[in-house]
């Protein structure tokens, strides 16, 4: 699937989102309004914040963003993009920093400070609950 | 110790003396493993640590410390020290320090003390919070000595679509020290079974595959060491391990096996390290913070066949159970059985033996 169908799709579920009155627990992947960028996947996603791709499809440096641990957002974050149970997650992310082969993403307290922080950096990329979503960011994809 | 030590306060001066540290940081990492455990059999020691007496300061319990900061944006500085309950004198030592450049988005080059994978957990065998058991099969994770070179190593990482592939090169020089076996003491006068013997890696490389795809991982890998060991009349010889490892994190199955073949030089070589094959297979299931896991795991002589080489099979089960965020006790129940008239990795004979333990992992 190329780069513009993946936009095509998030703009289409934003509308839709935005149509129907967005539920609690959707998230939205943002980036800085800058960014080269029409959409995201879910596997290009899944390469970043695993630690397996240091760059944005496109070439471009990334710094992936995180949530707290105990956070929904974290959680539903980890289980539909990731793929990944939170317990296997933390284990895989903690052999991968001791072994000195990636640093997990910077965990930053709430939807507000990662929003903050997207807007004000290009390179950042992040996720947030679908209702938190202004124009100081830029939306890549919905996750329902 | 002296010198790792030496260079481990290097690569931190390294990091602090640095401006753009001061903007980014050195961040400080760690995790600590406490356990107790014993073996329900008088008069044996297993792994040169474990008896009938239940003891903390075994050769599980430890503490690490991990300093990371950033030199520039395409250079860091890493430095992991370690300290182990073994031995009651707690000495520190440094598992890791070295400086890695960022030579393109898929290519990183790494310098300094590091620690090299032999085998799947080589790397991060330290980090208990890491992986299931309460230590990884010492079938297989016993057969290499030496877990650390000073040297070098890239890690080149192309993207292959869905998966990705790691292809880790490396090579340096280290110093280690292996413990003799009932056998090996048996062969020289001036030597006791556990006794430790030195000696020298002034060569040690090799080459780690791995795949990484969607819930799991596939690596091959191989070491060349050449040693010399003036104990065992050792001058220059060389001994190999190829190996072969699988894990599955997937659907809350999991998976990890691992196949490895030592294979000495013919010589007073194979006295010290005679030829092993040995093996491993790891089933587990996640439910929710519980995730119970059976191991079977062998180890036998390997192609050339010598009465040194050690043999027995062994049965674990355990369960591993997420206390909190970053913090998971375990706990293990393991069969072994050295073959007959062998020790396996007992210090002495015997039919069939338990060791059952329990085990805080945190990281922080």
């Amino acid at each position: 699937m190329s780069g513009k169908l993946h936009g095509f799709f998030a703009a289409l579920a934003l509308c839709a989102a935005v149509i129907t009155a967005p539920a609690n627990a959707e998230l939205a992947v943002i980036a800085h309004p800058s960014v080269e960028l029409v959409g995201i996947s879910k596997q290009e996603l899944k390469e970043i914040y695993l630690g397996r791709a240091r760059t944005f499809p496109n070439g471009d440096p990334v710094t992936p963003l995180d949530q707290p641990g105990d956070s929904a957002a974290y959680r539903q974050f980890a289980r539909d993009v990731l793929d990944m149970d939170t317990q296997a997650l933390k284990s895989y992310r903690a052999k991968l920093m001791f072994a000195g082969k990636g640093k997990p993403p910077q965990v930053l307290t709430s939807d507000a400070a990662v929003k903050k922080a997207v807007a004000g950096n290009p390179g950042a990329l992040g996720y947030v609950q679908g209702r938190q979503v202004d124009g100081t960011v830029k939306v890549l994809l919905i996750l329902p | 110790m002296k010198r790792a030590v030496t260079g481990g306060a290097m690569a931190l001066t390294i990091g602090l003396m640095h401006p753009h540290v001061h903007a980014e940081g050195v961040s400080i990492n760690g995790f600590l493993t406490t356990s107790v455990a014993r073996v329900d059999e008088p008069g044996v020691r297993y792994l040169n640590s474990f008896t009938d007496q239940a003891r903390f300061d075994n050769t599980d319990s430890r503490l690490g410390l991990q300093f990371t900061g950033a030199i520039n944006d395409r250079m860091s500085a890493t430095a992991q020290l370690l300290a182990r309950g073994r031995g009651g004198n707690n000495t520190i030592e440094t598992d890791w320090a070295f400086v890695s450049l960022d030579v393109t988005q898929q290519a990183q080059v790494r310098t300094g003390k590091l620690k090299f994978p032999t085998f799947l957990i080589s790397d991060y065998y330290e980090v208990g919070y890491a992986y299931p058991w309460m230590r990884p099969p010492q079938e297989v994770y016993s057969l290499n000595p030496i877990s650390t070179l000073v040297g070098l190593d890239a890690l080149y990482t192309p993207s292959l679509g869905s998966s990705n592939l790691l292809i880790q090169p490396f090579v340096g020089s280290n110093r280690g020290e292996t413990y003799a076996s009932a056998a090996q003491a048996a062969m020289m006068p001036s030597v006791s079974t556990g006794d430790t013997i030195a000696f020298d890696a002034p060569l040690l490389g090799g080459i780690n595959a791995v795949l990484n795809f969607n819930g799991g991982s596939f690596r091959l890998g191989y070491v060349h060491a050449e040693v010399d060991a003036g104990d065992f009349g050792i001058e220059g010889e060389t001994a190999g391990f190829a190996s072969a490892g699988l894990t599955i994190d997937w659907n809350n199955l999991v998976v990890y096996t691992e196949y490895v073949d030592r294979d000495a030089e013919s010589g007073p070589m194979e006295a010290a390290f005679p030829d092993q094959r040995a093996g491993y297979f790891t089933l587990g299931y996640r439910m929710g913070k519980f995730l119970p896991h059976v191991t079977y795991a062998a180890m036998d002589e390997g192609q050339d066949e010598s009465p040194l080489a050690l043999k027995q099979t062994s049965t674990a089960i355990g369960l591993r159970y997420e206390l909190l965020d970053g913090a998971a006790l375990k706990f293990e129940y393991q069969t072994i059985e050295p073959d007959d008239n062998n020790t396996g990795l007992f210090d002495t004979a015997v039919d069939e033996a338990h060791l059952y333990g329990v085990s805080l992992d945190v990281i922080f």
